[in-house]
């Protein structure tokens, strides 16, 4: 909450500053021998009440704004005072120099005789245009800091060109009324850096720079990269240990070149450091090494294609900035009408929109921009692929792991729903048919009693007395001997006779323990028992 | 000279004002809330949901309205703030207002498939309001992507949509005036999905957005002292800033589909595309059918909405235009006074 009265009252010192610092500038036309006796105390009067009157008025602001909601109140009715005592002074002393200026030895040319009261208040809005721009700066920076996170980027570039181009205003104003007409200034303010600088804001570039320049630099970072990891690839666990001061010293030979997105891969690379380096003793090296490559040469023609990319959208927006002004002029030589920074810029944003929706709907720019997006996305595929190669021996769960369940999940979801459609359609035959739904009663137990009979006719039956060990199969414990038992299966020899139908007869009638026996070879182990 | 001075002065009066407002303002804001119309989930399966929104007054239709978004960003586009609410006029002219929440996709949502959502997930829902309310069919209220599914779903279930709405949809998409439609022809849809590991960010669809109009951002920051001074609006920006942001990740699979099938080969117009082993054919759809495009609309242009109207099989069809964008259907002032009332008054009709 202080910083919006900071600079309140930062703007209000500042303003006072300015009415003393013009104090003594008016003074020094009242020098003894410049005037005579009369107009000199008129004017000190005049300038004496004028400028008691600025203090007090500023003690009083500066008092208020001790607290801040009070400031804040009081904020519009200050303004629209000071605008009310400016304009009062602003005629006094223009009367003032009307009747003396003469005398005084003064000329007054710009004024042709009358005072201009707006040019007077443009030169002296200056600190409150000051204040208004912290003012709006504060703001912006509250504004930012409830927006969502990944909307902040938008709205700094946004403030960054809109400041960048306001800077270059008063300027753009003098092209404004001269038809753009003046070389130097041209040369100056519409450079290609400039001009380059402003597209890149507003469209949220990333400047590229120089192309040749910074492939170089990529060659050279992975270069430095790989030669790094051959070189260090006897001593794996120390390097991790000494990996920062490894890398600033390579750093420091001017070796890694300082372009942002190789600092973020590098970040990342760093993070991932000790498990990378666990793969390389283990010799997957060269794979990593080819990966790395790969991810260079993508790289390169990623930024080439960005780069052309760029190129289109500035080619096109190049001439918005100079048919913007040559607009304004129009008007300007029309009416005299000067518009006001906020005019200008929207009008430029228009001019710049128009010409870049046309390239956006080229066909080049469409080919281009999915080309950029497939070999951008095709890095990312290569280092996953390296993270996965680097995950592969340590207890995570990688990508590819999660590939398989998610595959697993989704075909246990098809499969659930073509069960859950196949039911939905017996369900209606039956309906059709004139019979209740089925699935509600339990199987009935004359079908469980067949299927002991069938089993037992198959395996052969056996009584208690001659009951074995079931236990020592494996795979058979307490619970389900007794479970067996009372399905009549006593011995090793019935067990021996069992095959796969069985087993799953046996699973139906049991219920649970759902394949334990074929896995588990009951067949086979109870013939060795024999 | 008391004039050129006064506007001067008023002038930067104005200005000081505006500072001052927004300044009281910005300092105010706590929360900035979204989707407050109150409601239940009724149903609920892995990430996707339904929801039920409360009714105050009286039932005055008697057939519930299901409404389909699209996965592309966020429901709550239709209840952003509560004077401008499509759900809640909806709900304040008596009708039972379900929705489905597609919820967030996820790594473990990658092989998820337009059959997942449109099979799986949307006739579960149907049937799942059919049931709560002993109806054998309800109303379809599909938006965008959201209207595409429906339009697919209508066509395979015709005996469980008794009308059938569809908002700002895309049907015909070969269409050269929309960027994205021009953009997806291009689209290497392949090197994305598996580039981005099968669950492809919402940031990078919204930067396709954002291209749309590549100014309209600078130009609503521009505003920005002028829309903060009014509460109101500031508010309002907050909201649709917040909504913008939001965009859910898409399941890699279904963008894969969705945008080979639809984009890059038209396949739902041309009687080609196929779902669960099912062709889909428009002309299945015979339920009264009202179709609502936006004159202006730069995201859905009406040349891809308004085919569907000689595609289908109804004889009750409707064409709609709303005369605003895309985005104004929603939030517009004409979508609350006119369009909403507009659609309840149609289903009511139909009920």
């Amino acid at each position: 909450m202080s910083n919006q009265f900071d600079t309140i009252i930062e703007g209000q010192k500042k303003a006072m500053e300015f009415w003393s610092s013009l104090s003594e500038q008016m003074a020094k036309a009242f020098k003894p021998e410049a005037t005579n006796g009369k107009a000199k105390d008129d004017a000190q009067s005049l300038f004496t009440e004028w400028f008691r009157k600025q203090q007090e008025f500023f003690e009083n602001a500066v008092k208020a704004g001790q607290d801040p909601q009070k400031a804040l109140e009081k904020a519009p009715e200050q303004m629209r005072q000071w605008m009310e005592m400016q304009t009062e002074y602003a005629q006094k002393w223009a009367k003032f120099y009307q009747d003396n200026a003469e005398k005084m030895g003064l000329k007054l040319p710009e004024f042709k005789g009358a005072f201009n009261p707006a040019g007077f208040f443009e030169e002296g809005m200056r600190n409150w245009r000051e204040w208004m721009n912290k003012g709006n700066k504060w703001m912006s920076e509250q504004v930012y800091d409830r927006m969502p996170y990944n909307m902040r980027p938008h709205f700094t570039n946004f403030m960054e060109s809109y400041d960048y181009l306001h800077r270059y205003w008063e300027p753009m104003q003098r092209l404004i009324q001269n038809g753009m007409y003046n070389k130097e200034m041209i040369d100056k303010y519409f450079s290609p850096e400039a001009y380059q600088k402003v597209v890149n804001q507003m469209m949220g570039f990333r400047p590229v720079g120089n192309t040749s320049e910074l492939i170089e630099n990529v060659n050279k970072w992975f270069e430095t990269y790989l030669s790094y990891i051959n070189q260090e690839s006897g001593d794996w666990s120390s390097v991790s240990d000494t990996w920062k001061e490894k890398m600033q010293e390579y750093m420091d030979k001017g070796n890694l070149p300082f372009f942002e997105m190789a600092t973020d891969f590098n970040n990342r690379m760093r993070d991932q450091l000790a498990p990378f380096y666990n793969i390389m003793a283990q010799g997957r090296q060269t794979e990593v090494a080819k990966l790395m490559r790969d991810i260079q040469f993508a790289y390169i023609a990623f930024i080439l294609k960005s780069a052309e990319l760029q190129s289109k959208v500035y080619e096109a927006g190049q001439f918005a900035m100079p048919d913007t002004v040559r607009d304004l002029y129009k008007k300007f030589k029309d009416n005299k009408d000067m518009p006001d920074y906020q005019d200008f810029f929207q009008h430029y944003v228009n001019t710049l929109e128009d010409t870049l929706l046309d390239v956006l709907h080229s066909e080049e720019y469409s080919k281009l921009q999915s080309e950029v997006a497939a070999t951008g996305t095709s890095i990312k595929a290569m280092t996953d692929k390296i993270m996965e190669l680097t995950y592969a021996d340590l207890p995570f769960l990688t990508k590819s792991d999660g590939d398989d369940i998610a595959k697993e999940a989704n075909a246990l979801r098809q499969k659930m729903r073509k069960l859950e459609q196949k039911v939905a359609e017996l369900e209606k035959a039956l309906l059709l048919a004139g019979r209740p739904m089925a699935g509600k009663e339990e199987a009935v137990p004359e079908t469980k009693g067949a299927s002991k009979k069938k089993l037992i006719d198959k395996i052969g039956a056996a009584s208690k007395a001659e009951a074995d060990d079931l236990k020592q199969i494996k795979g058979i414990g307490p619970k389900l001997e007794e479970m067996l038992n009372e399905l009549g299966i006593y011995t090793y020899r019935q067990v021996s006779k069992m095959t796969a139908r069985e087993y799953d007869m046996i699973d139906e009638l049991l219920g649970v323990f759902q394949g334990r026996a074929q896995r588990d070879e009951w067949a086979k182990q109870a013939k060795a028992l024999l | 000279m008391s004039n050129t001075n006064a506007k001067l002065s008023d002038q930067i009066l104005e200005r000081v004002n505006t500072v001052s407002d927004a300044l009281r303002n910005i300092s105010g804001v706590k929360d900035v809330d979204i989707a407050t119309a109150p409601r239940k989930t009724v149903w609920e399966d892995g990430k996707v949901k339904l929801y039920h929104f409360e009714r105050e007054g009286e039932a005055r239709a008697k057939t519930p309205v299901l409404i389909s978004y699209a996965l592309v960003n966020r429901w709550e586009m239709m209840d952003l703030q509560p004077d401008r609410s499509l759900i809640r006029k909806l709900v304040s002219e008596g009708i039972d207002v379900y929705l489905i929440d597609w919820g967030y996709p996820t790594k473990v949502d990658r092989y998820k498939t337009l059959e997942d959502y449109i099979l799986g997930n949307l006739n579960d829902c149907v049937d799942f309001i059919c049931e709560e309310h002993g109806m054998n069919k309800i109303n379809l209220l599909g938006v965008c992507q959201g209207g595409t599914f429906s339009l697919i779903y209508a066509s395979l279930f015709p005996e469980k949509v008794k009308n059938l709405v569809t908002l700002v949809t895309p049907v015909d998409f070969d269409n050269d005036e929309g960027l994205l439609f021009k953009w997806a022809k291009d689209m290497d849809v392949d090197a994305i999905v598996d580039g981005f590991g099968g669950i492809v960010p919402g940031d990078f669809l919204n930067t396709g957005f954002d291209l749309l109009k590549p100014m309209n951002k600078t130009r609503k920051y521009m505003a920005l002292p002028e829309t903060m001074a009014d509460q109101g609006r500031l508010m309002n920006f907050l909201r649709m800033e917040h909504w913008v942001a939001d965009s859910p990740a898409q399941a890699g699979e279904t963008y894969r589909r969705f945008i080979k099938d639809m984009y890059q080969k038209n396949q739902l117009i041309k009687g080609e595309f196929v779902l669960g082993g099912r062709k889909v054919n428009l002309k299945n759809i015979k339920m009264p059918i009202l179709t609502i495009f936006a004159k202006h609309d730069h995201i859905v242009p009406p040349e891809t909405t308004t085919p569907i109207n000689d595609l289908v099989g109804s004889k009750d069809k409707e064409l709609m235009e709303f005369p605003g964008g895309h985005i104004g259907v929603f939030v517009g002032s004409r979508s609350q006074k006119l369009l909403t009332p507009a659609i309840a008054t149609w289903l009511k009709e139909r009920d």
